[in-house]
């Protein structure tokens, strides 16, 4: 990686700084080398990112599914093409060794893909109806805007098995990136914009402060998806006032399974 | 979970639906007398019960796992369901033995033990079904019963040994539930109010469609997560829809549960009729018109008991109580919409409420009908039928009403989680 790193959100169609406190994170290997630098989003830039969100979703649901998945198919290509390049900068900005930092921005591409598949998997099922003349229907719609929120330990893949499902089945995503990564998130969400996700409908936030609560908090945000690591687990926390908290419980929220990003709609008859 | 422990189950679960079938007179006038719906209505409920509890012993016999593809030739994943441990549900008191079937059928079936709160209105028909269970078998503490009030409710949703909570409720309590259980981490399962929109266009069937349409505003006294509040109508025929449902609603003969000749019981409680008093004169101050009912029942057999009339409101405006907010009480409101808006515009009217269990959709177009439902924010869409409930579909709501699902498979699986087993396999030589 040669120079610092700018670290810029992504709200509602444009790349800029955050309306918040400024931040650098820096080498945990080499604590005087700073890697990036930017500031954080704030509660305004959160607002805007969900509100771009709600209007975006409705056509981004309306694009048929395989339309969909043929951009997370190209972002899956962008991400494979730059494993080496990026897998160095997760190794440096998160502390991995360097395989290991390559093979993560790997999995993230597979995990693309794999989502990709999704609309060639079944819909919906069909039931008999134990009535003359019925028969039952379950299909699945999406959530509407769907509020990520990912940890530091694995940069790109948890971030990409959260985000991609949830955009293949047409929910829109405002994604709060990791205050210790911000790299990597930047780097997916940049393979994400450039294979084509249109304007309003995956928004990137950053840092640790009040923009991070500020999506799940909102009643217009359909569900979260959240696999935070306890404070005294992030390490490099920058706020360690908060190390205090809930120390004893190491859960780990995992796997997003693919229904989670939908809702089933039963129509009778 | 050995399969003779899967096969038990079903066999005790079999055996309290023939004992609740066995047992339906009993309980169905305890039914009647603590919550007021009449007989016939009782009976059915508790005999879809036996059907939940049969259906749940089968399909717990079905849960499996599957084998899923890895990326190395030398892993295998197997992915495999396990029970939560203690499931506290909270049940109400409007369909107090269907819930209670709905909730214990799949948590034990599903190998779980459970504690329910039934509701404190009405806790002797489902203490009757307690026995049923009892009596077929289960062993000594898989099945607590606990009736009691906020207490009780509070005590489960808080309890660190208790993994999970499902509850049908209104929307208030499942936010209060929600946050307690946010504590411990427990998941949850919530069924909660709805706002039901009744859309009927201008080519439906409008006999069959007012008669749907006033069974589900006045059935069990409008005590219905998934009752109608309002109905939507195409003007250009909603002169004739608004007098058959007013119709539909003066044929109701209200009284005591038991009586045979009685079509429709008391308001389960009295708070029920402040609401719908509330939302009457809401709409009324809005320029609504009455066009039948709108007032409680008086006269000797009427006075000592909770009886509303029935009650149809016309041309009530969109922002009125009765066309936001959930009346759980036998008043519908009527709202006129311009014949030939486009069907976003219809969809926008049905979808302008936070609620979202169900919604009803009358036409005989039914690519039309179709497109609408496709459009309506709801987790069960009713085309041409007043009742989304179907045993082998998932019930549940979008948005404010809550999210988990009972009947249908998902129904079970709520009950359980999931378990990944990843194993490498060395290399055999042959």
């Amino acid at each position: 990686m040669i120079g610092i790193v700018e670290i810029q959100q992504f709200v509602a169609g444009r790349w800029g700084a955050g309306s918040g406190e400024p931040f650098e994170r820096r080498d945990p290997t080499r604590p005087d080398v700073v890697l990036s630098r930017g500031r954080e989003s704030a509660v305004v830039d959160a607002e805007a990112a969900v509100r771009s969100a709600r209007s975006a979703q409705p056509s981004w649901a309306a694009w048929t599914p395989h339309a969909r998945a043929e951009i997370l198919r190209t972002a899956a290509a962008i991400v494979s093409a730059r494993a080496e390049e990026w897998g160095e900068e997760l190794a440096r900005e998160e502390g991995k060794t360097r395989p290991e930092g390559v093979g993560e921005v790997r999995r993230a591409a597979q995990i693309l893909e794999y989502a990709a598949g999704e609309p060639d998997r079944a819909a919906g099922e069909v039931y008999h109806s134990p009535r003359a003349g019925e028969r039952i229907l379950v299909s699945r719609r999406p959530l509407g805007v769907v509020a990520v929120i990912a940890p530091f330990n694995f940069p790109i893949a948890i971030p990409a098995w959260k985000i991609a499902p949830a955009l293949v089945h047409g929910n829109a995503v405002v994604f709060k990136a990791s205050g210790a990564v911000p790299v990597l998130a930047m780097r997916l969400v940049e393979a994400l914009v450039e294979a084509g996700v249109p304007a309003g409908v995956l928004h990137l936030l950053h840092g640790d402060g009040a923009a991070a609560v500020r999506p799940w908090s909102r009643s217009r945000t359909s569900t979260v998806s959240a696999s935070p690591v306890p404070p005294r687990w992030a390490g490099r926390s920058r706020r360690p006032g908060r190390a205090a908290e809930s120390p004893s419980r190491p859960r780990w929220a995992g796997r997003t399974p693919r229904s989670s990003s939908t809702m089933p709609t039963s129509i009778s008859r | 979970m050995g399969g003779d422990a899967v096969r038990e189950r079903a066999r005790i679960l079999r055996r309290a639906a023939d004992l609740i079938d066995e047992r339906i007179d009993d309980i169905a006038r305890l039914l009647t007398l603590e919550q007021g719906k009449p007989l016939a209505d009782s009976r059915k409920e508790i005999a879809f019960a036996a059907v939940v509890l049969r259906y749940y012993a089968e399909e717990g016999t079905r849960v499996g796992g599957t084998l899923r593809p890895t990326q190395r030739a030398d892993v295998r994943s197997i992915v495999t369901w396990a029970p939560i441990g203690v499931v506290g549900a909270i049940v109400p008191w409007n369909y107090p033995v269907d819930l209670y079937a709905w909730k214990i059928g799949p948590a034990l079936a599903a190998g779980n033990a459970v504690i329910v709160k039934p509701p404190l209105e009405a806790p002797l028909a489902i203490a009757e079904v307690v026995r049923c269970v009892h009596d077929a078998g289960l062993p000594a503490g898989v099945l607590a019963d606990l009736p009691g009030a906020l207490e009780a409710g509070s005590a489960l949703s808080t309890h660190p040994g208790i993994g999970m909570i499902t509850a049908t409720a209104s929307t208030r309590t499942g936010q209060a539930i929600m946050r307690s259980a946010a504590d411990t981490m427990k998941r949850v399962s919530l069924e909660l109010g709805g706002q039901c929109p009744f859309v009927v266009l201008s080519d439906a069937d409008i006999p069959a469609a007012a008669a749907a349409a006033a069974r589900r505003s006045f059935s069990n006294a409008g005590q219905i997560c998934i009752a109608v509040n309002r109905i939507l109508v195409d003007a250009s025929v909603a002169d004739a829809f608004v007098e058959a449902v007013a119709a539909e609603a003066r044929a109701i003969r209200l009284g005591h549960g038991l009586d045979a000749a009685v079509t429709g019981g008391p308001t389960t409680t009295a708070a029920v009729i402040e609401v719908a008093e509330q939302h009457v004169a809401d709409a009324v101050s809005r320029g609504a018109r009455v066009i039948t009912g709108g007032e409680r029942l008086r006269g000797a057999d009427f006075d000592r008991g909770t009886f509303y009339a029935p009650t149809v409101l016309d041309e009530v405006p969109v922002g009125s109580a009765a066309m936001s907010e959930e009346t759980f009480g036998p008043v519908v409101a009527v709202h006129r919409f311009a014949s030939g808006s486009s069907l976003d515009d219809v969809a926008a009217l049905a979808n302008g409420t936070d609620a979202g269990l169900a919604a009803y959709v009358y036409g005989d177009d039914l690519d039309r009908a179709w497109a609408l439902a496709e459009r309506i924010e709801a987790g069960g869409i009713g085309v041409n039928i007043n009742d989304v409930t179907e045993l082998h579909a998932p019930f549940g709501g979008w948005k404010m009403s809550g999210f988990g699902r009972e009947l249908g498979p998902e129904g079970l699986h709520g009950f359980l989680q999931q378990r990944h087993i990843r194993l490498l396999r060395k290399a055999v030589t042959a």
